[in-house]
């Protein structure tokens, strides 16, 4: 490649730079981040963002093991808001404990609200759940379980 | 809150409720604890049969709600001193309109609707409940979510009581944690005074 050829493309690509530089400090800072945002999040499609839910139960030993209590769980939310709000919220159970009737169950946080009002129908279901606390990591949420 | 049994106050503080109400509560029971008041609920269908039945009823501690079951008493309740709530329930639920909003609003009385009333309506009287407390909220007339539990199993966290009415009313969270915790404590420290 000639060096004349060569220059021509670095300055191409400087100018490139300083045009998108320019109109970066012209145009207004709010919507530089919220592209910024939309371009972040567009790369987590189908992906959500998990909230831990510790929760203890009544009465004490109505669950032996996760899947019954997944399962009373699922049950629960699709009695409140039906089959789109159970795929929304997709409840699992990632820690049980049977002895002190505790357990940690993963839910997307997007539908926080939805899930702690569906869990109001459980007494319909013979058992209730009792929220002790929301955190984003496994590890905090054990800790509001003590 | 409103609890029908004594024995739910333990279950009420390890749900970190801090002051609740409790029906058929004899006075030596209600002094012992000074965050348990006593409840009393009066249902009545003719105003000759509610007078006599609020006669001497009004004491320290105690509160005092009405289920008015026609409209002549749902009128005549709302302007009553005597009273600090007017119940509305799945049975008289259609006697709350545009005038009884307004008599309630001027008058002060808080509305209260037990949250097992809400959780056991069926789907037509569950939409009387919504329309009717939306035009509550929009005519400013201050509402009581009580629990109104009479088993372990009916009475539920408050964090639950309040996502369920923010979804269900379409509120923001300030209006409905008012509907729990504000509204009931006003009701509540003018009974103890």
């Amino acid at each position: 490649m000639d060096i004349y050829q060569l220059l021509s493309v670095l300055s191409i690509v400087l100018s490139g730079i300083s045009l998108v530089t320019v109109l970066v400090l012209l145009s207004d800072s709010t919507v530089v981040c919220k592209a910024l945002t939309w371009f972040m999040r567009a790369r987590k499609v189908g992906r959500y963002r998990k909230r831990y839910l510790a929760i203890m139960y009544y009465p004490p030993g109505r669950f032996k093991e996760t899947g019954e209590l997944e399962k009373a769980l699922r049950s629960v939310v699709m009695r409140s808001f039906g089959v789109v709000y159970l795929a929304g919220i997709d409840p699992k159970v990632v820690y049980f404990d049977p002895g002190g009737s505790k357990a940690i169950v993963k839910f997307n946080g997007r539908f926080k609200v939805e899930f702690l009002a569906s869990l109001a129908a459980s007494s319909e279901l013979g058992f209730k759940v009792i929220p002790v606390g929301i955190s984003g990591t496994f590890k905090s949420a054990k800790k509001k379980l003590g | 809150m409103w609890l029908k049994d004594y024995k739910l106050v333990d279950e009420a503080r390890r749900l970190g409720y801090k002051v609740v109400s409790v029906e058929g509560l004899d006075s030596g029971e209600a002094s012992l604890d000074p965050n348990v008041f006593s409840k009393v609920v009066v249902v009545s269908d003719s105003i000759s049969n509610l007078k006599s039945a609020l006669a001497g009823l009004k004491g320290p501690k105690t509160v005092v709600s009405v289920v008015p079951l026609n409209v002549e008493v749902a009128r005549w309740v709302a302007h009553d001193r005597r009273v600090d709530s007017i119940v509305m329930t799945s049975r008289n639920q259609v006697l709350f309109d545009k005038k009884q909003a307004s008599v309630m609003k001027y008058y002060d009385k808080p509305l209260e609707v037990p949250f097992t009333e809400i959780r056991g309506a069926t789907e037509n009287s569950l939409a009387g409940f919504v329309k009717r407390l939306k035009l509550m909220i929009s005519r400013k007339v201050p509402i009581i979510i009580s629990s109104g539990a009479s088993g372990i199993l009916e009475y539920h966290h408050p964090l639950v009581v309040l996502s369920f009415i923010v979804k269900l009313l379409d509120v923001d969270y300030e209006a409905a944690k008012a509907m729990l915790s504000t509204n009931p404590y006003k009701v509540l420290t003018r009974t103890a005074i």
